[in-house]
């Protein structure tokens, strides 16, 4: 559809601003494991500064510095490119939900620097600190909602969209798992932070996975009408097998780093699809086929 | 004539209340019984693992042989137990005022120096940087007020100092995972840490009764109940397993 010179200018941008948008989301996902890092190493209070680092811009990248103040550099370079998205997407998008998902986007990493920098300058009080981890969580969700919505053929998907029998349970599945997959994260926030609520997230975490099955299971029964919807199905359910295995090595082995790290990073990989999934399956099982301009431009 | 028979009747109350206030430490006078003791661990010692200090050259080339971890604990050949913080638990009364002599901890080698103390409550506590290498010192205690404070350069020394009794303070260097210490707060001079002989003396005490506790950061506390007379010296015997 969008190869070579049969591509509009104006496709040519919007794949410009999709791809853009992609590489933000890579470089969130990349700060959420740097994050992940200074928490799993007990860096967080390395540097006892903020903004500044030890009243400086580079310190010395030693011990737990190179994870504090790494995060703190990747965080920075990611700040700047959700502000360009923002200004990106508002100048160049016409859908005015999307241009106010980026500013909202903006908005939530500047919250979140704040927040990263309250909770090293009260010494990691838990509720800061799991506020930040989440707010982390939320903004890369945003970021990767955005490279979805930017992707030129989004908006021509609702025109295939067709009505489905069930679409009720369907939808309640799928907005089911995301809430769940949410609520995975802000426990393991809360277990790495306090080291309390370990047996409800293994809870949360088998409810999790058998409601992502029955999902999954419910929009393969309807595949012919809900194309590309698969795929997430699927992608939340193997992800959940990874985590469900990091789990249990995190478990027995709570003094790894890595396998701690892995674990921070596949959840917010699964929370990502989960969120598209609900978002997916919101917008094609239960609306009407959407043919005029007006009606995709305001569509979710 | 009467206003100054008054005043000279103020001036003298003002001289007797001063001089009450003066003598008040003297009334809370140091005695001259002596507790001393022994402390083992018995069963299989943990084993001393080196720190891996690669983390920082600065660290690493301080030092031409591997460092053994002091956390584990640090027995000698007989099960002498070293790192043991003893202190009067009850008995003793709060002393009038804090030494205004500091107690010093140092990063030296990019290693707390000493790595358990006993610090009476409001004496100062200097904490020194003799290491080219930065140090953040995160304090974390529960009862007193915590802090996190930046040493970036060598001979950096900064004052701090803990107002309540606090069993015990721990120490950290999140630069240096492998820095730790630990700090008995005490509103009293009757404490003492075990050397590498596991022993340790408690000296000044006044005649009394007191209860006496042990800590030590891996295998937890104990308590022994003792009394001694004026000028005695009484020995005690401790032993902790692991926990």
């Amino acid at each position: 559809m969008f190869v070579g010179a049969t591509m509009f200018a104006s496709d040519r941008s919007a794949l410009r601003l999709h791809r853009y948008a992609m590489l933000t989301a890579s470089a969130t996902f990349l700060l959420l494991i740097a994050g992940g890092l200074v928490t799993s190493t007990d860096s967080g209070l390395a540097v006892p500064d903020w903004p500044l680092s030890y009243g400086m811009l580079f310190p010395p990248m030693v011990g737990g510095i190179f994870y504090e103040h790494g995060h703190r550099m990747i965080a920075g370079v990611v700040g700047i490119l959700i502000g360009v998205l923002a200004v990106w997407t508002r100048k160049t998008e016409k859908r005015i939900w999307v241009r106010r998902l980026a500013a909202f986007a903006f908005a939530a990493v500047l919250a979140q620097a704040l927040l990263g920098g309250l909770t090293v300058l009260l010494l990691l009080p838990p509720q800061i600190s799991i506020a930040h981890a989440c707010l982390g969580q939320t903004v890369f969700c945003l970021v990767v909602g955005l490279a979805w919505c930017t992707h030129p053929g989004w908006s021509a998907t609702l025109a295939t969209a067709r009505p489905i029998g069930g679409s009720f349970f369907l939808r309640f599945l799928a907005m089911a798992v995301a809430i769940l997959a949410a609520t995975q994260l802000f426990l393991g926030a809360v277990i790495r932070h306090t080291g309390i609520a370990v047996v409800p997230h293994m809870i949360v975490a088998l409810c999790l996975l058998m409601t992502s099955v029955i999902c999954l299971w419910q929009v393969l029964k309807r595949r012919a009408s809900l194309p590309s919807v698969p795929s997430h199905a699927w992608r939340v359910v193997l992800l959940l097998g990874v985590q469900l295995t990091l789990g249990v090595m995190v478990f027995l082995n709570r003094s790894s780093v890595g396998l701690r790290t892995a674990h921070v990073a596949v959840g917010a990989l699964i929370l990502s699809q989960a969120v598209l999934l609900a978002w997916e399956v919101w917008r094609r099982a239960g609306s009407p086929s959407c043919e005029t301009d007006e009606c995709v431009s305001r569509a979710y | 004539m009467k206003r100054l028979q008054f005043a000279a009747l103020i001036g003298m109350g003002l001289i007797l209340v001063g001089a009450g206030i003066a003598r008040q430490p003297e009334a809370q006078a140091e005695g001259s019984a002596t507790i001393k003791g022994s402390i083992h661990f018995s069963g299989t010692a943990p084993t001393r693992e080196p720190v891996k200090m690669n983390a920082d050259p600065v660290c690493q080339q301080q030092h031409s042989s591997p460092v053994l971890s002091e956390e584990a604990a640090v027995v000698g050949p007989e099960g002498e137990l070293k790192n043991v913080f003893v202190h009067v638990k009850s008995g003793a009364s709060p002393a009038a005022s804090a030494p205004t002599q500091p107690v010093t901890l140092d990063q030296n080698g990019c290693w707390y120096t000493p790595h358990v103390f006993g610090i009476q409550a409001n004496q100062p506590l200097e904490i020194v940087n003799s290491d080219a290498t930065l140090h953040n010192v995160n304090a974390k205690p529960t009862t007193n007020q915590p802090f996190n404070i930046a040493q970036p350069v060598k001979g950096m020394k900064t004052t701090k100092k803990f107002t309540k009794p606090e069993i015990m303070v721990k120490f950290k260097c999140n630069v240096h995972p492998w820095m730790s210490a630990y700090a008995g707060v005490v509103n009293h001079p009757y404490f003492a840490v075990s050397d590498e002989q596991g022993a340790f003396s408690i000296t000044g005490l006044p005649a009394g009764t007191y209860e006496l506790e042990a800590w030590h950061e891996k295998f937890g506390t104990q308590t022994q109940t003792l009394t001694v007379a004026e000028g005695e010296t009484k020995q005690t015997e401790w032993s902790f397993r692991a926990q």
